[in-house]
């Protein structure tokens, strides 16, 4: 424990005498030998100082400080710039430091360096705007040399844009290292090609893509193969092209929405999507007479005029065969508008009501070949005098049923 | 010099036949197993970080302290010489020779006869109950540990016995490697093999006090226990302290992260009478032919020596047969019921008996037992009984090593090397990945690669209380956990940002429908079959995760104790392993050989009260057989047939489904193959059968009407459905009639359909650099044209209208954020199922977001029992939201952008809204969706509902749905404004006036279709559609 005491003391005194001897030096004197203030980035700096005290240079830019040591010849400190701050162009700050005490001060100017190259950096967005003056893409343009270090203000940068056939070019100054410029959508669609050049350097290629305006009023129409209402042909509804105030047509994949009303004031949708401004949605026919009322949509943006249409029946009559025993209902001769069968899949419904009216069985079944099938089993259907009803084709009959 | 001993030929046979067939067939089983690939898992964890604890792969990352490191960490240092499998499978192998050397041990304690310990381990090899755990379950650290504990036992013997202090230093070692590899084995390993072991010396020092066992009374045996007594506790207490000291970091993390999941169900647990599955699994299997010697073995195990032994055995006994008595339940305690396997204590039950069995084996191969059979019912007799005992062991051999063959645990194997491409590829694993349907083999799978999951195999260490708080295993498997486990996924895919989860890779479709209504989109499949789901509007990983860290002591103490108990033990017991191989010196003979009994009388008793017993096993048994038999005898009853014709439907086993029709209704096998090949949906396609219900309207001799309510499981909610189904009798088997096919014919053979498809370069120029600036695409446009906050039935909704007023299709995310009246933030969530996701140019949909469980701040009161994915837990909140902030973010879509799905019919009835939808297009719909919006009298939105038709719709033909409309009666709008909505950040406001300043709002207006309900007079109809093959 003794020792260490000891130590400690020795080791005190040691570190108070050092500070004493350092602060009992005498005044030093530095004389710079007097250069350029104006550098071109990556020229080599160097400052020389006359004076035989070890002094350091602390040196600062806007990336930061760092000190350097000199080269001492015959009297001389040589400091020598380290590339780092050669190639940053703004002020360069030096002080000459002895013993925390600054003895020399200066700046020094670095300029950029077009001479090695230039980059220049562009930046558009966004990528795509909608046609009619009023969206528009910013195109920022920062030139800089190829120690990025980046143009003076007012620079002028010539930018390019290429629209359909017209070719312009504006001239932009650049202000705090960077050019901007808003580029207005035209009123037609299409592409526009961007581009910056700065002395004989060029930037590379940017484009905007010009997206039609919002859809105008449009038309619709619907085509079929007959006015028959035998729920299995398909209708299909078709607008005109969709334009833009501009007479663009309007994007791709434009969804386009058919409401249809119905005789029983249901609606009915089908959509579709644009292609080359048109859009086709389809139903199929319905199985009963029908008025339709159909109208588009794109919504908030655009609808159309309403069309009506009317579908006659097809169906017109059908007959009821029974088994002896009542038991096997079959209809039969469905025929549609030419005499044929009717397509096979037109749903029937068969309805068995008590003597009170009260619903007993619902069955459902699909045509084949004009013809369907139903049947009542002894299991489940007591003997008795029930109430049919049977409807298709928004034809429906009614009789009595006696089951044996 | 001493005569050298002889090599017991029975144990060198055991190691020779249990190495050949245990060693060759774990290369076919144990990547298989339940358990093999996490212990790989964290073997791996070890070779990368051997000091780190933290885990990042797992659950947005775990520690490994959570389990025992000594198996992992051997299979990583070998995994240095030949890559982890090696490693694995020669620990599996040391694990053989320790349990099958342990088991002799354990003979030769127990027994005090080499010949019968060498019985003993040869049937060790083949007891089902070690099969079971080596190549069902893959436990390779209990099996290690256990082993190790075999080994223990003779040197604590010995210890207590002789009170030699290399006794003790041998017994502690080998205690201290137990630890290291296996917690719960030492704990209850005290409890259940070391008390009665105790117990068993004293009982020998009595016998050496006395002349006869008769004579041992408990005075005797009181004064032993005073004498023993405090080598007894040393032994206690040095072992404790070693209990508690060598896996230290384990006590500290367990006390500092206790486990907070709620009981994930086990099959252990079950009442095995009821889960018969369970039963065979954690009764049947590790019982095996011991079930028919129990008699015999209650009957030695009570005998005076083993009297602790046998009360052990008994609780053990109990212990292990789960929910099937009550008892277990409270012996153990409600906690520890729930946190603890069961099937363990089975485990070691029949351990324990291997001793016992071998006696009886050899006594019937060459004791007593032969000669009185012989003597007493003839040689012939003795013959067939050996016989039947030889078979038995090897039927049970047959079955459990062929249990996973018929019955796979596992999915097939999966080839991950593809998976671990894309991971690496294009910086994919900056986000979080799930695997789906991938079974254990997760686990390999993040073994390969160091991109991170939200899952993960281990449950005890999750941290998420969105998983803490859910009985589910894995989210990977979450179908098999019903409801709740479907929940649980949801959540995680709802809001996928939270958890940065990009990658989803499926390996199971049934998972695909509820991704793609969460908003994800298929992105490729790759080469091995595995589906690759994607989201989009997902924030990369942070590159600084946080992370739970300890101690370097702590750390240190984990990376080198484990090795250090081996290779102590090693040092202590190496000696003996010497003698033992090289015999040039007389082994000191274990002080438990003198009590050896000579087996001269076996109790006719015994023979004839065991005989009793496997006769009503055999009875039990044969009727076990014929109860399934019956309730299987598919065409006995209409409830049968009905049953087993859902059944193979289930299973998609449709040549089975049909040979349950009625042969005679003229449906051909083809004609049904060709319907059921042509029906899709989700009811078809994506459903699990839960549970189903045959009800019978009317019976006569051979005619029966019934109704069939199923219940299903589906990725998106449950159906309950009901089915009537008229079934005949036929001769003495009963049929169903088959339902006719529909008749509709589409209109159109042949048809051509345009539409616009969309590709997105991505990155153009292939870099490995961050995305180049240009190849970004513009973030599309979307406008909100409706919000508000709205209370139904106790709990709060936002509800909206958003459209895509872009040029291009939008993918939509939109999140909502609930606020009180301080602006303190109360809940966020993103919206599900309630809209469109995919957004084609100027299209609209409405949308609605539930706040749910994990929604909330404090997950504390809010989170529901059990979660049920339809319905909805209110959440009673000390604090009301009274306004809310919508962020809707839109992003280039490129698929699953099918609009022709149309409307065709539309019928009201007051409590019902029926219609058609028709399939316009040229893909066949699988899930067809309705989103059902609620206007009031003055048109505006005040509730969204959604319908999702239970089968889908085929090309140019009809669908019927039939939907309820909901009762809004007690309907609130708290709040409805668009100020706080947002737009890929900007205001929705700005959006508005820019992108659409004349909007024409009559037209949504125009769009109402007039249905006077509670408390609102219009709704609109919205469709929305899944493909599940897109062409």
């Amino acid at each position: 424990m003794k020792k260490v005491l000891y130590i400690l003391v020795i080791i005190f005194f040691c570190t108070c005498q050092k500070q004493e001897v350092a602060n009992a030096f005498s005044t030093p004197s530095f004389e710079l030998i007097k250069t350029k203030d104006i550098y071109v980035a990556a020229s080599p700096i160097s400052l020389k100082f006359k004076g035989t005290q070890i002094a350091f240079l602390s040196i600062t830019n806007s990336l930061g400080s760092t000190l350097i040591k000199p080269k001492i010849k015959e009297g001389f400190l040589n400091f020598e710039f380290p590339k780092t701050f050669t190639t940053k162009s703004g002020l360069c700050t030096w002080n000459l430091i002895y013993n925390q005490k600054i003895y020399k001060k200066g700046t020094l100017t670095i300029i950029p360096n077009f001479r090695d190259g230039v980059k220049i950096a562009s930046f558009l967005g966004p990528r795509s705007i909608s046609a009619g003056g009023t969206d528009f893409s910013m195109f920022v343009v920062s030139p800089t040399d190829i120690y990025d270090n980046p143009v003076l203000d007012s620079t002028i940068i010539s930018n390019t844009y290429q629209f359909g056939s017209s070719i312009e070019e504006s001239a932009v100054k650049v202000k705090n290292g960077i050019s901007w410029q808003n580029i207005f959508s035209p009123t037609k669609t299409g592409r526009i090609l961007i581009t910056a050049s700065y002395l004989e350097h060029k930037s590379k290629e940017m484009t905007t893509i010009v997206y039609p305006a919002l859809p105008e009023e449009f038309k619709i129409y619907y085509t079929r193969n007959h006015p028959y209402a035998d729920g299995n042909q398909v209708i299909s509804f078709s607008t005109d092209i969709i334009r833009d105030e501009f007479q663009n047509i309007i994007s791709d994949g434009t969804l386009v929405t058919f409401s249809i009303i119905n005789s029983k004031g249901m609606r009915l949708e089908t959509m579709g999507t644009t292609i080359n401004g048109k859009a086709t949605g389809q139903l199929l026919h319905p199985d009963k007479a029908e008025k339709w009322m159909v109208t588009a949509y794109i919504l908030g943006a655009a609808k159309s005029e309403s069309i009506n249409l009317e579908f006659k029946p097809a169906v017109k009559d059908f007959n009821i065969t029974f088994s002896e025993n009542g038991r096997k209902i079959a209809l039969e001769n469905i025929q549609s508008f030419m005499g044929q069968y009717i397509p096979d899949g037109l749903i029937v419904t068969l309805r068995l009501l008590d003597k009170n009216g009260l619903v007993i069985t619902t069955k459902r079944t699909s045509t084949r070949l004009g013809k369907a099938k139903f049947e009542l089993p002894l299991d489940f259907h007591p003997n008795g005098t029930y109430d049919l009803s049977i409807e298709t084709a928004g034809i429906l009959k009614k009789q009595k049923l006696i089951l044996k | 010099m001493l005569p050298m001993q002889k090599t017991n030929v029975l144990l060198v046979l055991a190691l020779f036949i249990g190495l050949a067939f245990h060693g060759s067939s774990i290369f076919f089983t144990l990547e298989s197993t339940y358990d093999a690939l996490i212990h790989l898992f964290f073997a791996d964890h070890y070779a990368q970080s051997w000091f780190e604890p933290w885990d990042y792969r797992w659950y947005t990352g775990f520690t490994v302290q959570g389990y025992p490191p000594l198996a992992h960490q051997s299979i990583a240092i070998l995994s240095f010489i030949g890559g982890l499998k090696f490693g694995l499978y020669t620990v599996a192998l040391i694990a053989i020779v320790l349990f099958i050397t342990g088991a002799y041990r354990f003979g030769l304690l127990i027994t005090g006869n080499r010949k019968i310990a060498g019985y003993t381990s040869i049937l060790a090899v083949f007891s089902s109950t070690f099969i079971e755990t080596l190549h069902l379950f893959g436990q390779l650290p209990s099996i290690v540990g256990l082993s190790v504990l075999l080994h223990a036992l003779p040197e604590i013997y010995s210890w207590i016995k002789t009170g030699r202090i290399r006794y003790l230093a041998t017994s502690l070692s080998l205690i201290a490697v137990t630890v290291t590899s296996h917690h719960v084995t030492p704990i209850f390993g005290m409890v259940f093999f070391i008390f009665p072991l105790i117990g068993m010396v004293i009982m020998d020092a009595s016998r050496d006090k006395v002349k006869s066992n008769k004579d041992i009374s408990f005075k005797v045996f009181w004064s032993q226990f005073k004498k023993l007594f405090w080598r007894i506790m040393l032994f206690g207490i040095t072992s404790l302290t070693l209990i508690v000291f060598c896996i230290l970091p384990y006590w500290i993390n367990s006390k500092k992260n206790p486990i907070t999941q709620v009981p994930i169900p086990h099959g252990s647990r079950d009442n095995f009478l009821e889960v018969t599955s369970s039963g065979l699994v954690f009764f049947l299997i590790p019982w095996g032919i011991l079930l028919f010697l129990l008699p015999y073995i209650f009957y030695r195990f009570y005998s005076k020596r083993y009297l602790f032994f046998g009360l052990s055995f008994t609780i053990l006994a109990i212990l292990g047969t789960g929910g099937t008595t009550p008892i277990p339940l409270k012996l153990l305690g409600e906690t520890a019921f729930n946190i603890l396997t069961l099937d363990r204590f089975t485990l070691w039950a029949t351990i324990m008996a291997l001793p016992i069995f071998g006696e009886f084996v050899y006594r019937m191969v060459q004791g007593d037992l032969k000669a009185t059979l012989q003597r007493n019912l003839g040689a012939v007799y003795h013959r067939i009984l050996g016989g039947c005992l030889a078979s038995g062991i090897l039927l049970m051999v047959i079955f459990t090593m062929s249990l996973n063959y018929f019955r796979p645990a596992q999915p097939k194997k999966i080839k991950v090397l593809p998976i671990v491409n894309f991971l690496s590829q294009d910086s994919h694993d900056q986000w979080r990945y799930l695997p789906l349907g991938f079974g254990d083999q997760m686990a390999w799978l993040s073994a390969q690669t160091n991109a991170m999951t939200v899952d993960g195999n281990y449950h005890s260490a999750r941290r998420l209380p969105e998983l803490t708080t859910r009985a589910i295993e894995r989210l990977e498997n979450s179908k098999f956990r019903g409801v709740e486990g479907i929940g649980s996924l949801q959540q995680f895919l709802t809001v996928p940002e939270k958890y940065n989860l990009k990658y989803v890779f499926s390996n199971d479709k049934f998972y695909d429908p509820i991704l793609f209504f969460s908003g994800w989109q298929r992105l490729q499949q790759l080469e091995n079959g595995i589906m690759v789901w994607e989201k989009l509007n997902v924030p990369p990983l942070p590159k600084i995760i946080p992370k739970d860290d300890v101690s370097k002591g702590l750390k240190i103490m984990w990376g080198i104790i484990p090795l250090i108990t081996v290779i102590l033990a090693f040092i202590f017991n190496i000696q003996y392993v010497w003698y033992r191989v090289l015999k040039n010196r007389r082994l000191p003979e274990g002080p438990f050989l003198k009590y050896a009994i000579n087996y001269t009388i076996f109790s006719k008793s015994l023979i004839r009260i065991n005989h009793l017993w496997a006769l009503i096993m055999l009875c039990l048994f044969g009727f076990g057989i014929y109860k399934s038999y019956l309730t299987n005898a598919t065409q006995f009853s209409p409830t049968n047939v009905v049953m087993s014709y859902y059944d193979a439907l289930d299973f998609k086993e449709f040549k089975r489904a049909y040979s349950y029709l009625n042969p005679d209704a003229g449906v051909e096998l083809s004609q049904y193959m060709l319907e059921v090949s042509v029906t899709d949906g989700i009811l078809s396609s994506y459903a699990k059968l839960n549970a189903i219900d045959v009800q019978i309207i009317e019976q006569n001799d051979s005619l029966a009407k019934t109704k069939v309510s199923t219940y299903w499981i589906t990725p998106l909610e449950k159906i309950n459905k009901v089915f009537y189904h008229t079934i005949v009798k036929k001769g003495r088997l009963w049929y169903l009639e088959p339902s006719k096919p529909k008749n509709d014919l589409p209109p159109d053979q042949l048809l051509s359909s345009n539409t616009t498809s969309f590709f997105n370069q991505g990155r153009r120029r292939i870099t490995t650099q961050q995305t180049h600036h240009e190849d970004v695409l513009k973030q599309p446009v979307l406008e909100v044209l409706q919000a508000k906050l709205v209370k139904h039935q106790g709990s709060y909704s936002i509800i909206g209208e958003v459209q895509n007023v872009d040029d291009i299709p939008a993918d939509v995310v939109i999140k909502g954020t609930l606020y009180n009246d301080m602006n303190h933030e109360l809940a966020n969530y993103s919206a599900k199922y309630h809209m469109k996701h995919k957004l084609m140019p100027k299209e609209t949909t409405t949308f609605k977001i539930d706040f749910e469980g994990i929604a909330w701040l404090s997950t504390k009161d809010t989170i529901p029992p059990t979660f049920d994915p339809d319905q909805f837990t209110p959440v009673s909140l000390a604090e009301q939201p009274t306004k809310f902030n919508l962020q809707c973010a839109g992003n280039t879509a490129i698929t699953d952008l099918y609009k022709q799905i149309a409307v065709q019919e539309l019928e009201f009835t007051p409590n019902k809204i029926s219609g058609t939808l028709f399939n316009a297009g040229i893909q066949e719909v699988t899930i067809p969706q309705l989103l059902f919006s609620y206007y009031d009298n003055r048109k505006e939105l005040i509730w969204v509902d959604n319908h999702f038709l239970e089968e889908g719709v085929r090309i140019q033909r009809k669908q019927f749905f039939e939907y309820e409309p909901v009762d809004l009666s007690d309907i609130e709008v708290i709040f409805s404004s668009l100020e706080y909505c947002f737009i890929n950040g900007l205001p929705n406001a700005s959006i508005s006036e820019k992108v659409f300043p004349k909007r024409d709002w009559s037209h949504s207006k125009e769009q109402l279709q007039a249905f006077k309900g509670k408390t609102y007079e219009f709704i609109r109809v919205q469709t929305n559609s899944y493909i599940g093959n897109p062409n």
